[in-house]
């Protein structure tokens, strides 16, 4: 046999090693670096009767006593999606992330998942009433806004573009209303009429009693935040980095915010005493005259907000993404910083979720940057946690 | 260091809000804005690929040449190295030729990949972190967010089998036109599994990511051939080209195997031993 052949040969899976770990790294790189998330949700948390609800990050809704924080029931499992394609390579079933805060009115609670089912359970024992649609659509469309209850319906929006109202007992459809795109926001019930904004860059006034629409108002970007009415006003902000006060009587334009934001408006905003409180993905709670719109200040808290602010008394509580908490004090508009969760739980938390409030106790649902979610009951004034789920 | 903030400031930020600008001017098609964006970033890389593209063709040439020097002096390793540098030369190519422009162009490729997953947004999660990269242009937020559908497709979701073999056939095909043939049954087999492995890794894939990710493997392998072939021709597409290749290729394995026995009598080496 030739000495080059023999070369060759002593070569050979040396060179082959190396073509597929080169292969192996290089497709490491480009796939690796930037897959898709995986939808995890980020509901807040419901309150009623001394009990608090919210959905978990596995695509549960937990059920807790809010004076202790332990279980009413186990958790209610949304049903897991089969998966599909992927050769058998993906998981047999993946949860179903939970994004809107659920609803609760008499003795149901209600929960939406990204897999586009809308789940009424019994509140006292956490078994399930009725499932709307009866059966998971082929093609399912996404609930990513909150759900809301009145008038004995619960209202919701689609990720198809459709605002839903079902009858809050039966779950069978009321009405339904089209929009021109996406909707993300959660709506808002005020006096029969029901506001909501949509990715087609309208916010909706529609009867809630059966969804004919009363008027629209354009924008010039999509509208995901949830809008808030305070006297006769729909307050909300839109992703053209603008914030918006329409008459709640007819859509006309009351304001529109001078100057532009630095991000999204994403969170619902607060209103109090004559102020509206925005928050901002630029990392900035921005104080507006409800009147006239004019800036009156613009608190920087340093990191996204993507979560609803909270009133608790005389004090705006909002917390940021990087996982601090800060109460405003609504007579100097001074902000202190009430906790920081990471701190709390020792571990590097986010929040999303729109923060809830009872009785002087500030509710915070938390997540982690994998995977996994805490939520902390925190003393309103001192910021002190009463207590978190799951406890270890 | 953390270079993530450095990496999203000069090489994904850019990208993606070029992406959502043209996706304003290309009559809001996303998909449409994928394709330019990457013809552009092709065209703008153009000189490197062009590069890549002959030094590897050069490289391919050098092989018989490279073969004899391993076979005259591997016995002298230093000597062997000093003789392949002044092939190089004399040849006027750099065995780094094929590797810089790669190095160079492999950052491009990951932000504009890394661009489309977030400009897709296809989970809520990856929406809300969109809002960092946007620059403060109007049309950024007039635009945003963007419509999915691209004939026929929903370019957020993935499980196309049809895309799946668009994107495994033109990676097959680009990949058959850069294989050298070879008379080495263990070369062959080793071309075989790279002319197999690539597309069927990517087609894939394609059932497992987004549709607007295959679009643009679709998009650059389609670019890639025409180059190949304005470079080098169909190489060994065509099985003609094949067979003139191998039959050249078993001219320079005649010409080693006399050497080799030519150099096996008159070894130094061997006469000592």
């Amino acid at each position: 046999m030739s000495m080059t052949g023999n070369l060759f040969r002593r070569r050979a899976p040396a060179k082959l090693l190396t073509l597929l770990v080169t292969l192996a790294v290089v497709g490491a790189i480009v796939v690796g670096c930037a897959t898709p998330a995986q939808p995890r949700g980020w509901s807040g948390v419901a309150i009623t009767d001394g009990d608090v609800y919210f959905g978990s990050m596995n695509g549960q809704m937990v059920g807790l006593h809010s004076a202790a924080g332990t279980q009413l029931w186990s958790p209610f499992t949304l049903e897991p999606i089969k998966s599909t394609g992927g050769f058998g390579c993906a998981p047999a079933s993946t949860t179903v992330a939970i994004y809107g805060t659920p609803a609760a009115a008499g003795d149901l609670v209600y929960v939406a998942g990204y897999d586009g089912q809308v789940y009424a359970v019994n509140s006292s024992k956490g078994v399930l009433r009725w499932v709307y649609p009866r059966q998971r659509p082929t093609t399912p469309q996404p609930v990513v806004g909150g759900l809301v209850t009145a008038l004995g319906k619960v209202f919701f929006g689609l990720d198809s573009g459709s605002v839903y109202s079902l009858d809050a007992e039966t779950g069978d459809l009321e009405w339904q209303f089209p929009t021109g795109d996406k909707v993300w926001s959660t709506p808002t019930i005020d006096s029969g009429t029901l506001y909501i904004g949509s990715f087609d860059k309208k916010l909706y006034a529609l009867n809630a009693a059966d969804g004919t629409k009363k008027w629209e108002f354009p924008t010039g970007g999509a509208i995901v935040s949830t809008p808030t009415v305070a006297n006769g006003i729909v307050y909300f902000g839109s992703f053209d980095r603008q914030f918006y006060a329409v008459n709640a009587a007819g859509g006309s334009l009351k304001w529109k915010s001078p100057a532009g934001a630095g991000r999204w408006f994403w969170a619902q905003s607060s209103v109090y005493k004559g102020v509206v409180y925005a928050p901002n993905l630029d990392g900035k709670l921005y104080l507006l005259d409800a009147g006239n719109g004019n800036e009156i200040g613009a608190l920087d808290l340093g990191s996204s907000i993507a979560s609803a602010p909270v009133l608790v008394g005389s004090s705006v509580i909002v917390a940021t993404e990087n996982g601090k908490i800060y109460t405003i004090d609504t007579a100097t508009y001074e902000k202190r910083q009430l906790a920081d969760i990471k701190q709390l739980a020792n571990l590097d938390l986010l929040i999303y979720s729109p923060l809830s409030a009872a009785d002087g106790v500030i509710y915070v649902h938390a997540q982690t940057k994998s995977k996994g979610s805490l939520v902390y009951a925190l003393n309103a004034q001192t910021g002190a946690a009463i207590w978190r789920y799951p406890k270890q | 260091m953390d270079i993530g903030p450095i990496w999203n400031l000069v090489a994904l930020g850019p990208v993606v809000n070029v992406l959502i600008m043209l996706t304003h001017y290309l009559f809001s098609s996303f998909g449409l804005a994928i394709i330019a964006l990457t013809i552009i970033v092709n065209l703008a890389l153009y000189p490197l690929t062009r590069q890549q593209l002959r030094s590897t063709q050069a490289m391919q040439a050098l092989q018989p040449k490279l073969a004899e020097l391993q076979k005259k002096y591997a016995r002298d390793r230093q000597r062997l190295g000093q003789e392949q540098m002044k092939l190089y030369r004399e040849s006027g190519m750099s065995p780094a030729g094929c590797l810089v422009p790669m190095v160079v162009q492999m950052p491009v490729w990951i932000a504009l990949y890394q661009a489309i997953i977030r400009v897709l947004a296809v989970s809520p999660e990856d929406f809300l972190g969109l809002s960092p990269f946007l620059y403060s242009w109007p049309v950024l937020y007039s635009v945003l967010p963007l419509g999915n559908r691209f004939l026929g497709l929903d370019l957020a979701t993935g499980n196309n089998f049809f895309l799946a073999i668009l994107v495994g056939g033109s990676m097959w095909v680009q990949q058959k036109m850069t294989t050298p043939p070879t008379t080495d049954p263990r070369q062959a087999a080793q071309a075989r599994m790279m002319l197999w492995m690539m597309p069927l890794m990517f087609g894939f894939f394609t059932l497992s990511f987004p549709s607007g990710l295959a679009l643009f493997w679709v998009t650059s392998t389609v670019i890639r051939i025409l180059l190949q072939y304005f470079t080098s021709g169909w190489g060994t597409l065509l099985p003609a080209r094949a067979v003139q290749v191998q039959a050249r290729d078993q001219k320079y394995k005649k010409r080693l195997q006399e050497s080799s026995s030519k150099a096996d009598i008159e070894s130094p080496d061997k006469r000592k031993g």
